[in-house]
């Protein structure tokens, strides 16, 4: 009997071949003769790239067969070779260095922002479940989700700009001070944190709601402990250990980047420079931006997988059945 | 059905959301007898031409108002501005785009096009590519979910499979990856993209609902009776497997529809110059400071809020209304339920069977 966590660990060698497969396929399947390149606003010279182009196919293996050539390309993608930028000549993966931190800055805060506020949300929700307080947090995460994302970004763009706030990049140019830096992320940070609000606080409520109706919830409360007691000592560990999971699917798609709110805010991260790289043509970088996106929401499954078996011995001690 | 609707129709929120979405495709049927710059019906130059705003007569191209003589009449739609129609520039008066006025009662574009006629042709746009991709990706799922859950074994593998690797990847990007490597978008491929990263989603729930389905009593007695598996698989599991495909086409309207009029707001979901909800508010940001330029941003991802909002809470009020104690047929949550017994193993996401987040 092999043990669930080898298993687990087993299991994303398939997961991990999709994905990279994925981002082959859509590299290879992009097309590449000149004409496409042509018809690109003679923003660079065709000629040109059209070389680079055929320089990348022959390089990543995109004109052997399917087979082979996915080979080929997969062993030079796990020695870390992504090909280099069309735009700039840069190596792709030190692209993708220099934009993830940048994601990582607007995204982390934003999480854990989300956490922060989902909580307390959750437990005044709970804690009167169908009270006007409930109804009123519960809607109000409903309504959050239906909120396309860059309405909100362009509202607070046009509310920020009457207000002072900057509203373009990371920095002012020449200042290097923590609060001006903190100053251009209030706003896409803000932008970022209401999706996962919505989402963690939808969860917690209903993880909440489901310790709530248990056995041991009825046998604290039969001891005589307070309403609130058995909410926080009793209810919410346990709910807060399938919050640890959901960590692990919201990191990624903050992590790959909001397309948009870089987009509108001007910010140089993951997001920004897959819209530039699908924009330019320049295959390698998209290809790069994808692949790592993939793998990262592969590694967000693991750990939080494995968060959740380190805090809930009886899953380690159990095998799957 | 009787009971479910009554389960339904009890909570007037869920009504509310039905009346809104009726509302809007009514809006999307007839958006061209609400704003047109032809008539709905013109008696011209002793000629009665029917519908001129739908058949493009051969004798009437190039018709504006202007053309129009002392004795002919004409039956307009109550906005007569098409959704594509640029004024001549010796008409214009004033920088575009314009603000709210008499001609134009929400102003117009930087094109000069009409802001109200693009609002309600968007309608078309969104809930067109939103029903037909919603209808795609659950055609997939419930086929793929369906044949994975009952036949089990290297089908469910390779299903099961392709659908995480699928999820694997945030959404939008993915979208963006795969129209970016067209060499151009057009509708009906933003809705093919669409369809073809979101099915898992679908496929996942129904697979799970099949092989609790796969268990019942019915099916063994259906076996045991000597139908063929593809007469039980069709009369008996698949009808029964309906209810999680019929909440995720709801909900999937949602969700299609934020991605379209995000992709049509990044330049790579509906091609310019359609009237999409997404590309009014591409050209609202181009001059984001410009207080004439307010309307075209807050007005369509107002409409996109209504929209979205309408068909969440009608698929949240059908999952209650066909599951009203939340067990089996339609998981609540299907990451909460399952997390509780789950051992190790590839996860699903939490918005399985909720709308999903627009991040």
């Amino acid at each position: 009997m092999t043990s669930p966590l080898r298993q687990r660990l087993l299991g994303t060698i398939p997961t991990f071949l999709g994905i990279t497969f994925v981002a082959f396929a859509l590299v290879r399947a992009a097309p590449g003769h000149a004409l496409a390149f042509e018809a690109d606003g003679g923003l660079r010279q065709g000629a040109a790239t059209v070389a680079q182009w055929n320089e990348y196919r022959r390089r990543m293996g995109l004109e052997d067969p399917l087979l082979t050539g996915y080979a080929r390309w997969l062993t030079r993608v796990v020695r870390g070779d992504l090909g280099d930028s069309f735009r700039d000549g840069r190596p792709v993966s030190v692209l993708l260095g220099e934009a993830l931190p940048i994601t990582l800055l607007l995204s982390l805060p934003a999480l854990l922002l989300g956490y922060l506020l989902a909580i307390p949300m959750g437990l005044l929700s709970a804690a009167r479940p169908g009270g006007v307080l409930d109804r009123l947090l519960s809607s109000g995460a409903f309504l959050l989700y239906s909120l396309p994302v860059q309405w909100v970004a362009l509202m607070l763009v046009v509310t920020a700009s009457g207000g002072g706030l900057p509203i373009q990049g990371l920095r002012t140019e020449g200042v290097r001070t923590a609060s001006d830096l903190f100053a251009h992320l209030l706003l896409p940070v803000a932008c970022l944190t209401y999706g996962s609000l919505a989402v963690l606080l939808r969860h917690l409520r209903s993880s909440l709601m489901e310790q709530m109706g248990q056995d041991y919830i009825r046998t604290a409360r039969a001891k005589g402990l307070s309403e609130a007691a058995v909410l926080l000592k009793h209810a919410l560990p346990n709910s807060l250990l399938s919050m640890i999971t959901l960590f692990g699917l919201t990191f990624p798609a903050l992590a790959s980047g909001a397309v948009i709110v870089e987009r509108i805010f001007g910010l140089p991260g993951m997001g920004k420079l897959t819209f530039d790289a699908v924009l330019g043509r320049d295959m390698p970088v998209l290809m790069g931006t994808v692949l790592v996106a993939g793998l990262m929401t592969m590694l967000g499954l693991l750990v939080s997988d494995l968060l959740y078996a380190a805090a809930d011995p009886r899953i380690s001690s159990r095998s799957r059945p | 059905m009787r009971e479910v609707w009554h389960r339904f129709a009890a909570r007037r929120r869920n009504l509310l959301g039905l009346g809104l979405a009726l509302l809007l495709a009514l809006l999307a049927v007839f958006a061209d007898f609400l704003a047109s710059d032809r008539p709905i019906v013109l008696w011209r130059a002793g000629t009665l031409y029917l519908i001129p705003n739908l058949v493009d007569y051969r004798s009437l191209r190039g018709f504006t108002a202007r053309d129009l003589g002392p004795a002919d009449r004409a039956l307009w739609p109550p906005l007569r501005h098409g959704p594509y129609t640029i004024p001549p520039l010796s008409t214009l008066q004033g920088p575009l785009p314009q603000p709210p006025g008499a001609g134009h009662p929400l102003g117009t574009d930087n094109a000069g096009r009409d802001t109200l006629a693009r609002l309600i042709h968007g309608a078309r746009t969104s809930l067109g590519i939103g029903v037909a991709a919603a209808a795609a990706q659950v055609l997939i799922g419930l086929v793929l979910g369906v044949l994975a859950g009952y036949l089990g074994g290297w089908v469910d593998r390779v299903v099961s499979r392709a659908a995480e690797v699928l999820l694997s990847f945030p959404l939008l990007l993915l979208l963006l990856a795969a129209q970016g490597i067209l060499e151009r978008t057009t509708l009906l491929s933003t809705m093919a993209v669409i369809a073809l990263t979101r099915w898992a989603d679908t496929s996942r729930l129904v697979r799970a609902e099949a092989l609790r389905v796969r268990e019942m009593p019915y099916v063994e007695a259906s076996r045991a009776l000597g139908s063929s598996r593809l007469r039980t698989l069709l009369v008996h599991v698949l009808p029964n497997s309906l209810s999680p495909a019929l909440v995720a086409a709801t909900l999937g309207v949602g969700s299609a529809i934020l991605l379209e009029t995000a992709l049509s707001f990044l330049g790579f979901g509906a091609p310019e110059p359609t009237a999409s909800w997404g590309l009014l508010m591409a050209h609202g940001f181009q001059d984001a400071l410009d207080p004439n330029a307010r309307l075209l941003v807050i007005l369509p991802g107002l409409a996109i809020f209504l929209a979205v909002s309408a068909f969440n809470v009608i698929g949240e009020g059908l999952r209650d209304a066909l599951d009203p104690r939340g067990q089996g047929a339609v998981e609540r949550s299907a990451f909460i339920t399952s997390a509780q017994n789950r051992a190790l193993s590839p996860m699903p996401r939490p918005g399985g069977c909720g709308p999903t987040p627009a991040v």
